[in-house]
């Protein structure tokens, strides 16, 4: 079945009749009898002590207003759910892509489609994906039909961008259910070359990341993909027959990641079975990144209900995966766990990048710290955030100083897969953990905006300075509601924001480490991709800078070894750093 | 005419006394036939045999089969009897034979059921203790009792409808009865609704006082959930509570400890768990703790040796194994980091293995093959005791038409 012909047909028949994207009435599948009872677990029914509605009340001291409203973005990602099928495939949910589509500085926002599911036979329709024009000022417009991404490119989760054919601007990759697409960028009309690029596949792939793995100069495509699943023979699961529910991944088998090797001639070959990506697993994410810091991108998958894997980098194939011995694969007692979102960065100050997990129900997020050597630990109870989300199912993720203190704060946005039979409920409430000196995480979300004091079902996010204030915004994406746009009401006064551009095929300094000084400690951000629950993020460095400062030195170790110093840079402004421009550093 | 029948009246007064004498002694002849006969009854061999099972199981069993051989018409409670005997005796198979026959099981008594159940449990009589659960559910008097003591037992093997409906039906029936919703908050912790689980451990806390045996167990059930749930401030009164109580129990020391490792308090964390380990030294979950308390501590060679403590006790522990190579690995011994790491992925995907046959036997519970194969997984784990028991009740299946099946 021609998945894209169908869908344009619902699409425009949806036109004709006057629909919008928007759903007009989705059952609410929550069931509120489900409730912690206890004081502690009262925050995801009884926020303040108040009321519990989903009200944007922005109160004196939080971090983040919703300006949903005013940016100009408008898009619900679709699951399907009001088919009432109650199928896997709708609760995964879907992402946000923060990548400068245009080249002009702004980091303009892609957002997935997502999709419907036929209340009668199952079928999967994908619906179109939404890419928004950043204006600055946190106001975006909707240029979908310009760009020619207006067709639905399947059931879409997220997208990843990289410019893959290293012609100077962002290409595009749409993950799916089914049919994946690659979209290359010719000066911000995107074609789709799927076919000719050979990525043509039917599986079902859950996230991606570019990354030069191979290091010859071209960035390779790694896509994570999760279980086998036939929509139209989905069943579904609940233990009383008048209460239907999802059904947990482990009811499905497991499918095999693959990585697609760039040519360098717009194609790519893959070279799954030679870099050793035989194992299957149920995989919901990964990360790329320098992690143990030897010049080489490591990939992090996150596995929900597997082991997570660690491929170490390096010169040859098959890749090595060394997650549990690196004690990054599994939780402190050695069991698998229900693994969702990701991000590194430095939680403890000693230069070196930590990994951050979210996980499901009755688990611990999990915070591995770098050790150094190629060793972690998890240090999730030590960092004080033992129990924290046990009782929530965590997505997209995230590390970023949000409140100017220069430590990164942890951010976990939470939401159900199950609509009824969860111990929590489908809507839950999100945290953000403020790094206390990188030593211990506290429990700050009730005063980080009022998004944090609702409850919501979660999934993907990226953050990033929008408006050019320094502070970092944040974009969520949650399942049949609205994307959220969250602004940082409390920028630093001063700052700094870094972006880079390596040589050869690592356009974005994916892999180095930016570093400066202030606030009497040396700060080190890891450039990174992957991050969050199937989403991109641009990889930027931002600094808070102490308040009478001019200007700043920074230094950078880039992936090929070679360490700079960048001097003198002004304050207050956004940096693009590019290898071989700098002071040579030992 | 009077005097002569007066005469004749004092003249038999000897022997009326003779024969006063005569009916006495006969009375008490028949008085003593019917107690040698009713101490030597059927009926009363039964009640003999229960009396005396603990003690003397085989004599018991004599007593119970001598009354089947009588057809004393209480067949039912003389199988029931032997079975438990036969459990005594540590023949499995001859009780599930001794089961098989029980053939009007409301003809014995609900307190009879329920020491059945409770001895095949600690004869770790899977099969029979599943199968009498079965047959016990179905009576239907002292339902509140006979509910309370079965729901937290065949909470995983009844379907989910039929949980709900029995929970609900000692919902109505529990009223201030701690035990009752200890039950329920068992059952419900047991089907994953921890919510509810929750909601009725309070309701048993409410109705009990820590100074009884109820009152703790329904506390520290609750505490357990409540960190599990990561809610330690909530846990911690309830800890503390019992603690009081039972001021040198190691079980809430213990717990106590791990909310205090969860918060941070490394300090009181170790003092509670060294002297747990001090009164005992095997004391296993409270050895991973402080082996874990010490690699946070950087405490490296202490807690290799918790672990290899561990290890010594238990070589099939998969979490000791999995840290000890943490450990190793930090210290430069990959090989031995390897060893323990691979033992532990084994342990680990073995105990998988297990939840993936016990899904199976949900839906094949009169296939002998999956009994088999658990056995094999549990002979891997160096379990041979579960693996006997699932031997054993493989091959009763094989053999026997239960009821209650």
């Amino acid at each position: 079945m021609n998945w894209a012909f169908v869908a344009w047909n619902v699409l425009l028949l949806s036109t004709l009749l006057g629909c919008s994207n928007a759903p007009s009435s989705i059952p609410v599948p929550v069931s509120e009898t489900r409730s912690w009872l206890d004081p502690e677990g009262a925050r995801a029914q009884n926020p303040s002590g108040e009321n519990t509605s989903n009200e944007d009340v922005v109160e004196p001291n939080d971090w983040f207003e919703n300006v949903t409203k005013q940016s100009g973005i408008e898009m619900i990602f679709r699951t399907g759910r009001e088919a009432e099928r109650q199928t896997i495939l709708e609760t995964v949910g879907g992402g946000v892509c923060l990548f400068d589509a245009d080249g002009d500085g702004a980091l303009d926002l892609y957002c997935p489609g997502g999709g419907v599911i036929d209340r009668n036979n199952g079928s999967v329709t994908g619906l179109p994906g939404k890419l928004y024009r950043n204006y600055g000022g946190c106001r975006f417009s909707d240029i979908t039909i310009e760009s020619g991404l207006s067709l639905p490119a399947g059931y879409s989760h997220g997208a990843v961008a990289c410019d893959f054919d290293r012609d100077g601007d962002l290409d595009l990759f749409v993950f799916c259910f089914g049919q994946s697409h690659l979209y290359c960028n010719s000066s911000g009309v995107f074609v789709d070359v799927t076919d000719s690029a050979g990525l043509t596949t039917n599986s079902w792939d859950t996230g991606a990341v570019f990354a030069d793995v191979t290091g010859d100069g071209w960035p390779d495509l790694y896509v994570v993909t999760y279980v086998e699943f036939d929509p139209l023979k989905s069943q579904p699961c609940g233990k009383l027959p008048n209460d239907p529910d999802v059904c947990p991944p482990q009811n499905y088998s497991p499918l095999p990641d693959r990585l697609y090797v760039n040519r360098g001639d717009g194609t790519f070959e893959d070279q799954s079975d030679l870099a050793g990506l035989t194992e299957p697993s149920r995989g919901l994410g990964v990360l790329a990144a320098d992690l143990n810091q030897d010049g080489w991108i490591d990939l992090y998958v996150a596995n929900d209900g597997d082991a997570n894997l660690l491929y170490w980098g390096g010169s040859e194939f098959p890749l090595v995966e060394g997650g549990l011995a690196a004690g990054v694969a599994v939780n402190a007692r050695g069991a698998a766990e229900g693994s969702m979102g990701l991000d590194v960065g430095d939680v403890d100050g000693d230069g070196r990048p930590d990994i951050v997990v979210t996980n499901f129900e009755l688990e611990d997020n999990s915070l591995y710290r770098n050790l150094g050597a190629g060793q972690f630990d998890h240090a999730t109870t030590q960092f004080g955030l033992a129990g924290a989300g046990r009782a929530y199912v965590g997505f997209g993720t995230g590390l970023y100083d949000l409140n100017g203190d220069n430590w990164p704060d942890w951010y976990v946005l939470n939401g159900h897969v199950l609509y009824r039979t969860g111990q929590s409920p489908f809507l839950q409430p999100s945290f953000v953990f403020q790094n206390e000196y990188g030593r211990r995480f506290a429990d700050v979300g009730t005063q980080a905006g009022s998004f944090f004091r609702q409850r919501h079902a979660a999934r993907g996010s990226a953050v990033a300075d929008l408006d050019g204030d320094g502070g970092l915004e944040m974009i969520v994406s949650e399942l049949e509601e609205p994307i959220t746009f969250l602004r940082h009401r409390k920028p630093p006064t001063a700052w700094i924001t870094i972006s880079l551009t390596a040589r050869g095929g690592n356009p974005m300094g994916l892999g180095a480490d930016v570093s400066l000084d202030a606030f009497q400690r040396r700060v080190t951000i890891p450039m990174r991709g992957g991050v969050s629950f199937a989403s991109h993020v641009d990889p930027q460095a931002s600094f808070a800078l102490e308040p009478n400062r001019q200007s700043a030195d920074v230094s950078i170790r880039w992936l090929s070894g070679l360490r700079e110093i960048f001097r003198g840079l002004t304050v207050s402004q956004h940096h693009r750093l590019r290898e071989g421009m700098g002071d040579e550093s030992p | 005419m009077s005097p002569p029948n007066h005469r004749v009246a004092s003249n038999d007064q000897p022997q009326s006394r003779k024969h006063i004498a005569s009916i006495s002694v006969v009375v008490a002849v028949v008085v003593a036939s019917v107690g040698i006969w009713w101490y030597m009854s059927p009926g009363r061999w039964l009640q003999q045999a229960e009396l005396i099972l603990v003690s003397d199981p085989a004599q018991a069993d004599a007593l119970a089969e001598a009354a089947i051989n009588a057809n004393t018409g209480k067949l039912s409670q003389a199988w029931l009897i032997r079975c438990r005997a036969q459990l005594a005796l540590e023949k499995p198979l001859e009780a599930l034979g001794a089961y098989a026959l029980i053939k009007q099981p409301d003809q014995c008594a609900v307190s009879d059921w329920c020491a059945l159940i409770e001895e095949a449990q600690a004869a770790h009589h899977t099969l029979l203790t599943d199968m009498a659960l079965s047959v016990v559910l179905r009576l239907g008097s002292e339902r509140a009792r006979i509910l309370t003591i079965v729901l937290p037992l065949k909470a995983n093997t009844l379907s989910e409808p039929e949980v709900l409906e029995l929970v609900q039906e000692l919902r109505r029936l529990a009223g201030t009865s701690a035990e009752s919703w200890r039950a329920i908050g068992v059952t419900e912790q047991i089907r994953g609704r921890f919510a509810e689980s929750l909601e009725a451990y309070r309701q048993a806390v409410t109705q009990s006082d820590v100074s009884q045996r109820i009152g703790v167990s329904s506390r520290r059930e609750l505490a357990q959930l409540l960190i599990v749930l990561g809610q330690f401030s909530a846990a911690e009164p309830l800890v503390a509570e019992t603690l009081d109580a039972q001021i040198t129990c190691s079980e809430d020391q213990l717990r106590l400890a791990q909310l205090r490792q969860a918060t941070g308090d490394q300090v009181n964390a170790e003092k509670l768990l060294n002297e747990v380990l001090l009164k005992e030294p095997d004391n296993l979950p409270a050895r991973l703790l402080r082996g874990t308390l010490f690699v946070e501590l950087h405490q490296l060679t202490n807690a290799q040796d918790d672990f290899e403590h561990c290890l010594r006790v238990a070589p099939f522990h998969d979490e000791a194994h999995y840290r000890m190579s943490q450990i190793l690995r930090r210290q430069g011994n990959s090989s031995g980091a390897a060893k323990h790491l691979q033992e532990s992925r084994r342990v680990a995907n073995l105990k998988l293995r297990v939840l993936e046959i016990n899904r199976r036997r949900e839906t094949s519970l009169q296939d002998p093959q999956i009994l088999e194969e658990m056995a094999d997984v549990y002979d891997a784990l160096g379990q041979s005791n579960s693996s006997s028991e699932w031997r054993r009740a493989a091959e009763a299946l094989r053999k026997s038409t239960i009821p209650g099946q």
